[in-house]
């Protein structure tokens, strides 16, 4: 059974919390807690182990279960104080979904005479085990439910840590963020523009780096080259722009600015330099050139471990730009991680009731 | 594409990506470009963005998005990035032609093809477009190899 279909199934009581709302959207799983089910198994000497596993993977494969090993030595009490000088060991026959011996014996139909001598040798001796129903998710699970039935890991793309593990403080200020967005939204509405907005923050600072609306479809708009500040109604530098989505103007925004910080901390350490410069000796251009070069490769470069909060997702435009501007890089291959439907009642209604009040 | 390329040798010149392009419509080039990424501090700014900006900044009635680049072909030294090729899908372009191949990012056909809008995209006003690859493809390889042979002698040649 894929995880999420078991998520849906999975019955809550009361309200969702922010956390269960919002969703990892590029994993499409959630941490959820260990669940057990039952699997028909047999004991196997050890000596037969490998026929065994290469008969159970050729004839009796169970590609859902993968993540569990096929066979685990028996860790039970009775076997211990059987004091058997070779421990024995437990296989995986069947999934539960042809949980009985009359199906398992029908497919057995199907194979040769020889496969079905050796595990009918063990038919009579089958047991249920509980195993995990599920793989794990993180690294945490996979240590605990090892425990219960050795179990293959994989981690998820995103790497081992605890999915959605956002404190109650950090889910705070990501609703104020988003709050932002949907102002900004509701101001655009109200303004004939589009409802798609944009925050781009500094998580490590939580200073606001740049913010859009779409401007695309309709409406003036505010370019995004008027450095944050400027006047909003200048309407000499109004355009509308058919590119200019939330994201885009966002993204253009966080450039300006860092154009501008660039150019004063470029204007102020050269002055500083020259001073230098001319108290000393040293040949003066040469100096200059380097230190400025250094400069350019100081500060902030593109919008490299920012955040965006977006009250509409992404077209495949503005989705590539956000990678191409470094999003919350999680690696060289410029991945990020998406999450959706925070406030997403909220977000919807407040454009609904700016648009109805237009 | 000898103006595209054109182009390219500018921003090679600047110290940016060398990629460049024009726009050209009705045998008139109407719009040229090339990468400025480094420059603006700004990952969006590839040559088509930069050259659709000049359209846009000449003005004109035809701002609406599908008419832009009505009836335009692009020539482009390097193959769009996904991007460039949903915005010139939004623009409602004729025609891409383009040198080499942008095996990482490109989307007219190595990693995505922007250019071929499915009816999911076409409800949204992606539309489709023709593509032709190949073009001036040596030259382009060459301006590439230039530029990391300049910026980082430890960079591996782009590939195709």
């Amino acid at each position: 059974m894929p995880p999420s279909s078991r998520a849906e199934g999975r019955a809550h009581g009361g309200l969702p919390t922010e956390q269960e709302a919002m969703e990892r959207v590029d994993l499409r799983i959630k941490v959820e807690d260990l669940e057990l089910m039952p699997v028909l198994c047999a004991s196997v000497k050890p000596k037969n182990a490998s026929k065994m596993i290469e008969i159970l993977s050729k004839n009796l494969p169970i590609p859902e279960l993968r993540y569990l090993k096929r066979m685990r030595k028996r860790n039970d009490a009775a076997a211990k104080s059987g004091g058997k000088a070779e421990p024995e060991l437990v296989a995986i026959i069947a999934p539960p979904d042809i949980f009985s011996r009359q199906v398992l014996s029908h497919s057995m139909a199907t194979l040769e005479t020889e496969t079905q001598d050796l595990i009918k040798q063990y038919c009579d001796s089958m047991f249920e085990e509980e195993v995990p129903s599920f793989a794990p998710n993180t690294r945490e699970q996979f240590d605990s439910w090892s425990k219960i039935w050795p179990l293959n890991y994989r981690p998820p793309a995103g790497g081992m840590k605890v999915l959605l593990g956002f404190s109650q403080e950090e889910i705070e200020r990501m609703k104020a963020y988003m709050r932002r967005a949907t102002a900004l939204a509701v101001e655009a509405v109200k303004a004939g523009d589009g409802a798609a907005a944009a925050v781009i923050v500094d998580p490590t600072s939580g200073e606001v780096q740049g913010e859009g609306v779409d401007v695309a479809m309709s409406g003036p708009l505010c370019s995004p080259e008027i450095p944050s500040g400027a006047q909003r109604n200048d309407d000499a530098r109004k355009k509308r722009h058919p590119l200019h989505h939330a994201a885009m103007c966002a993204i253009q925004k966080v450039a300006a600015m860092q154009r501008e910080s660039q150019l004063v901390n470029v204007t102020s350490k050269r002055k500083m330099l020259l001073q230098q410069v001319d108290s000393s000796d040293g040949s003066r251009d040469e100096t200059v050139e380097t230190a400025q070069k250094d400069l350019v490769n100081e500060g902030p470069y593109l919008c490299t471990g920012f955040d965006i909060y977006l009250t509409y997702e992404p077209c495949p435009m503005c989705a590539m730009a956000l990678v191409h501007s470094r999003l919350r890089r999680k690696s060289l291959n410029h991945h990020y991680e998406v999450y959706k439907g925070l406030l997403a009642e909220e977000v919807k209604e407040s454009i609904t009731s700016a648009f109805s009040t237009t | 594409m000898a103006l595209a390329e054109e182009e390219a040798k500018k921003a090679l010149e600047e110290g940016e990506v060398p990629v460049g392009c024009v726009m050209v419509r009705g045998g008139v080039v109407i719009a040229r470009g090339h990468n400025k990424t480094n420059e603006r501090m700004d990952a969006t700014r590839h040559a088509e963005m930069v050259a659709i900006d000049s359209l846009v900044e000449e003005g004109g009635d035809n701002l609406w998005a599908q008419q832009l680049l009505a009836g335009c072909t692009l020539y482009v030294t390097c193959e769009p990035c996904i991007m460039c090729a949903s915005a010139l899908a939004m623009l409602g372009l004729e025609r891409a032609v383009f040198g080499c191949c942008n095996d990482k990012f490109g989307g007219n056909g190595s990693v995505m093809c922007m250019h071929e809008s499915d009816s999911q995209l076409r409800a949204v006003g992606f539309a489709s477009y023709q593509v032709r690859a190949g073009v001036h493809e040596q030259e382009a390889i060459e301006l590439f190899k230039k530029f990391y042979a300049r910026e980082n002698s430890k960079a591996p040649v782009p590939k195709r």
